[in-house]
């Protein structure tokens, strides 16, 4: 491990990325558009009353925070990597002496540390537009911090095995749209977990979705007991053992295999 | 130059594209999955939404998925070349950006036929089928009958609905002649989502918003309310003359813009 070569990454993109601030915060913008359409038309449909324990007040909450999850947890370089691997331009990063995954990282954090804070101000005028009341646990917050933390590597860590396919499919990004679709639906955005038919409910709590956006989103809520915390993090855990896991076999073999042509 | 050859290249173009795409056979299986999906969230996120409430904002389900099934054609519509067109030109990586727009200038065809046309996607037809068959559930939920003349007055809001969204997109990837880093085109596709759902159910301002400003009212609302008859003749018209003002800046943006091009490299 080339921890170094890691920090000199990052530090390296930050600086790159910070002078395009505008061209990032336009995209954070379009990337928060959808949630709060998703605010606008659940605040009108709870007017008539509480649906699936979620006030008027709890909904715009829930989709606010949501917001921030999204930004924090979003990744960017999967789309990226997958069209590396495509044409070609892989070969430079796989020349250099740190491992593969350290370029995306550099990129993950040096994208988040821009985006943030520009999300956050956004976030605050929007609740005080909407007059939202707030009420904050120290304890409710810091399992929602570390439900947060899960959530960034689970989504990161799913969404970068995919692009990897492309070693072996040469295109990966139909089924890195696929990805994000389910994440779409199976996350909350489309609705809180807790208004879907109980079915889908249970099933949403076994795939890997539930955990990258709307764990964290219901436990800074407080909509979850002590029981519903300690299974999340388990089952969120162990999606992120298993694709870690994988991630490292589909490097290893996926660069084996890898060939280019030209410089 | 005779019309035929427009057509011709057209022709071109789209087998070029068919012939791009097909190489990729898994990513061809994924794009039917993704289809299949994302009408999966549509519907699900309608069905929800209802499930829980009778009406929202005095709109039914079935108009509301009327609504959603007119939105998806007119985004596969867009799909199919205006947006890869676009992107091509003033997106990410575009030609504006990395200077290949060099060889774009060079070629003996009208510029503006030339760049709006040139690059198609074939994915978008899965949507279109998919969006038709929408349209078609919901008008028979609704029981609506389908007469002749409501299919014409329908095309043309189509007609209307995408050439303003042609004008605007144009505007937008223009703006890359003069401030090179700046994607708006990318949030374009964002801020049309506001169209799966009819924009009455939307709090005032916002109605306003989209109606004037971003004006996805004309683009995928009016459309819907033809077909639910409920639109009046009046709006039909103002979104003809909004049409065509749109057209005619953004032609003229775009033609000025070109003199603004600089090459970036040789």
């Amino acid at each position: 491990m080339n921890l170094r070569g890691g920090l000199a990454l990052i530090r390296g993109q930050l600086f790159g990325y910070l002078s395009e601030k505008g061209f990032f915060w336009t995209l954070a913008l379009g990337w928060m558009t959808a949630p709060v359409i998703y605010l606008l038309v659940w605040q009108t449909a709870v007017a008539g009353g509480a649906i699936g324990g979620y006030d008027r007040n709890d909904v715009i909450l829930y989709y606010l925070c949501l917001i921030v999850v999204n930004q924090a947890t979003y990744p960017t370089t999967h789309w990226t990597t997958a069209e590396h691997i495509h044409n070609g331009t892989i070969s430079a990063q796989l020349l250099r002496p740190v491992p593969l995954i350290y370029h995306a990282l550099g990129t993950e954090f040096a994208v988040k540390i821009v985006c943030l804070p520009f999300v956050s101000a956004v976030v605050i005028l929007l609740g005080m537009g909407f007059k939202v009341r707030l009420t904050l646990e120290a304890e409710g917050l810091m399992i929602a911090a570390a439900a947060l933390v899960f959530a960034a590597v689970l989504r990161f860590l799913l969404a970068y095995a995919i692009s990897l396919l492309a070693f072996w499919t040469q295109q990966s990004n139909a089924l890195l749209q696929v990805n994000d679709t389910l994440v779409f639906l199976l996350a909350g955005q489309v609705a809180p977990l807790a208004m879907f038919p109980d079915e889908l409910h249970k099933l949403a709590l076994l795939l890997p979705y539930r955990y990258v956006v709307s764990f964290p989103v219901e436990a800074a809520l407080g909509k979850l007991s002590a029981a519903e915390i300690g299974s999340g993090f388990a089952i969120s855990g162990g999606w992120i053992l298993g694709l870690a896991l994988l991630t490292g076999l589909l490097t290893g073999r996926g660069t084996k295999k890898y060939t280019s042509v030209g410089g | 130059m005779s019309i035929m050859r427009y057509f011709r290249l057209i022709g071109m173009f789209i087998r070029a594209a068919i012939q791009n795409e097909t190489a990729y056979r898994l990513n061809v299986v994924m794009r039917l999955l993704g289809t299949g999906l994302s009408l999966a969230g549509g519907i699900g996120g309608i069905a929800i939404l209802f499930h829980n409430s009778g009406s929202v904002n005095g709109w039914e389900e079935a108009e509301t998925l009327a609504v959603l099934g007119v939105y998806m054609l007119v985004l596969s519509l867009n799909g199919l070349f205006v947006s890869p067109s676009m992107h091509k030109l003033g997106g990410m990586g575009g030609e504006i950006e990395t200077g290949t727009f060099d060889y774009t200038l060079l070629r003996p065809v009208a510029k503006q036929f030339y760049i709006s046309v040139r690059e198609w996607s074939v994915w978008p037809l899965f949507d279109l089928a998919v969006s038709l068959g929408v349209i078609g559930v919901a008008a028979r939920r609704m029981e609506a009958e389908l007469s002749a003349s409501s299919l014409v007055l329908f095309l043309l809001s189509l007609v209307i609905a995408l050439g303003i969204l042609y004008s605007l997109m144009l505007l937008l990837s223009s703006i890359a002649f003069w401030y090179r880093g700046t994607y708006v085109l990318w949030i374009m596709g964002d801020l049309l989502q506001t169209g799966r759902y009819p924009i009455g159910i939307y709090p005032k301002p916002v109605k306003l918003l989209l109606t004037w400003v971003f004006p996805v009212g004309f683009i995928v609302s009016t459309p819907a309310e033809v077909l639910l008859r409920k639109s009046e003749p009046v709006t039909l018209l103002a979104g003809l003359i909004l049409m065509l003002i749109l057209f005619a800046l953004s032609s003229v943006f775009f033609n000025r813009s070109l003199r603004k091009y600089t090459s970036a490299s040789s």
